[in-house]
């Protein structure tokens, strides 16, 4: 065989080949169109999407956050995830979720109310910017998935009576 | 015959590849590709390294990198997490109130989609009132090598915001940012 004149030939071919030079050219970061592109992403890595009125994204351990992306016509530029607490009436939870934003940069706290109930939202937004990897995006995930027992439990610590109404209720259900 | 190869090579050379965390140089380099003044590196705790510097404005801008190790074969230390801090101060308590409803509500774009936190920092009688805008990112397994000074000119668009009403409430903020207050 002669090299000289085939290998050449050979590398043009693949250049040639639209399937091979797109995936040359194509670069390592995350794109989505629309936020379905995001949820496959999600669900192509061991979570599940389903809508109830809320997104959620449920992790292989059955753990459920609340999923949003952010975008406009031009595609999706971020996506946020916020794990949900019911504390009742507390106010120490309240304290202590505003404390736990201050000593931790890794989340963000919101609040919402009404007369019935008050829940207390632990978020992290992954904004694309530039480019992230795929991976980089589960890592991402995979944080506020981890920060959620912490979250929880620093809130418990804080009111026996809301660890009370957590727990003991999970014990009356058993 | 040698063109096509030549084109696709380069192509493939354009392609930036991620990066999986930031050495001090990198967190260096966001911030003078931010036009900020007065880079600084902090050396007061070698557990998490800073680099600090001001807006033109007189913000005080920090990153702290995060996560660290050395990974050979690379002699540099290089880290994870990157906590992006922008603080504006305020002359009065109700002024950094004004600045934190500012932004919940006018802000652009909104804050949810830049993974912000935006914090109070209230006067205590020793320290004046100010408003604490930070992000912290995340390398693991990839991200594009400009996403950081990107994240930081967020953060600026942000504090720049607030800049002109500020201003206009109390032009003492002006003196209290250049620290000639």
């Amino acid at each position: 065989m002669n090299f000289s004149t085939t290998l050449p030939a050979i590398i043009l071919i693949v250049i040639a080949h639209p399937t091979a030079a797109a995936q040359q050219s194509r670069p390592p970061y995350f794109e989505a169109r629309q936020s379905s592109d995001v949820h496959a992403l999600l669900e192509r890595n061991g979570y599940r999407v389903e809508q109830d009125g809320i997104l959620w994204l449920i992790a292989p351990d059955n753990t459920r956050v609340q999923l949003n992306t952010f975008g406009n016509q031009a595609g999706i530029s971020g996506l946020r995830v916020s794990a949900w607490f019911s504390i009742g009436q507390s106010s120490a939870a309240i304290e202590q979720a505003l404390y736990y934003e201050r000593t931790n940069p890794l989340a963000s706290v919101a609040f919402y109310f009404t007369d019935e109930f008050r829940t207390v939202q632990l978020q992290r937004d992954i904004e694309f910017g530039p480019g992230r990897t795929e991976a980089n995006i589960l890592a991402n995930v995979r944080l506020l998935f981890g920060l959620i027992p912490h979250f929880e439990a620093s809130l418990a610590e804080s009111d026996p009576e809301l660890a009370a109404f957590w727990y003991g209720a999970e014990e009356n259900d058993q | 015959m040698m063109f096509p190869l030549t084109a696709a090579a380069a192509a493939i050379v354009q392609a930036v590849s991620p990066v999986h965390g930031w050495t001090e140089a990198d967190v260096l380099s966001a911030l003078n590709d931010a036009n900020v003044s007065n880079v600084a590196i902090d050396t007061a705790d070698p557990n998490l390294p800073s680099v600090g510097a001001r807006t033109a404005d007189g913000f005080p801008v920090s990153i702290v990198r995060m996560a660290c190790q050395v990974m050979p074969p690379r002699p540099e230390t290089i880290c994870k997490g990157a906590w992006i801090i922008i603080v504006i101060p305020a002359t009065e308590q109700r002024f950094a109130n004004i600045i934190i409803a500012s932004l919940e509500r006018q802000a652009q774009p909104p804050l949810g989609v830049n993974g912000l936190l935006e914090e109070m920092m209230r006067e205590d009688g020793s320290t004046t009132a100010a408003v604490a805008l930070s992000s912290y990112l995340v390398a693991d397994d990839g991200i594009h090598p400009g996403l950081l000074s990107y994240s930081v000119n967020s953060l600026l668009g942000y504090a720049n915001q607030t800049r002109e009403f500020m201003l206009s409430d109390d032009p003492a903020h002006a003196a209290l940012w250049s620290g000639d207050d």
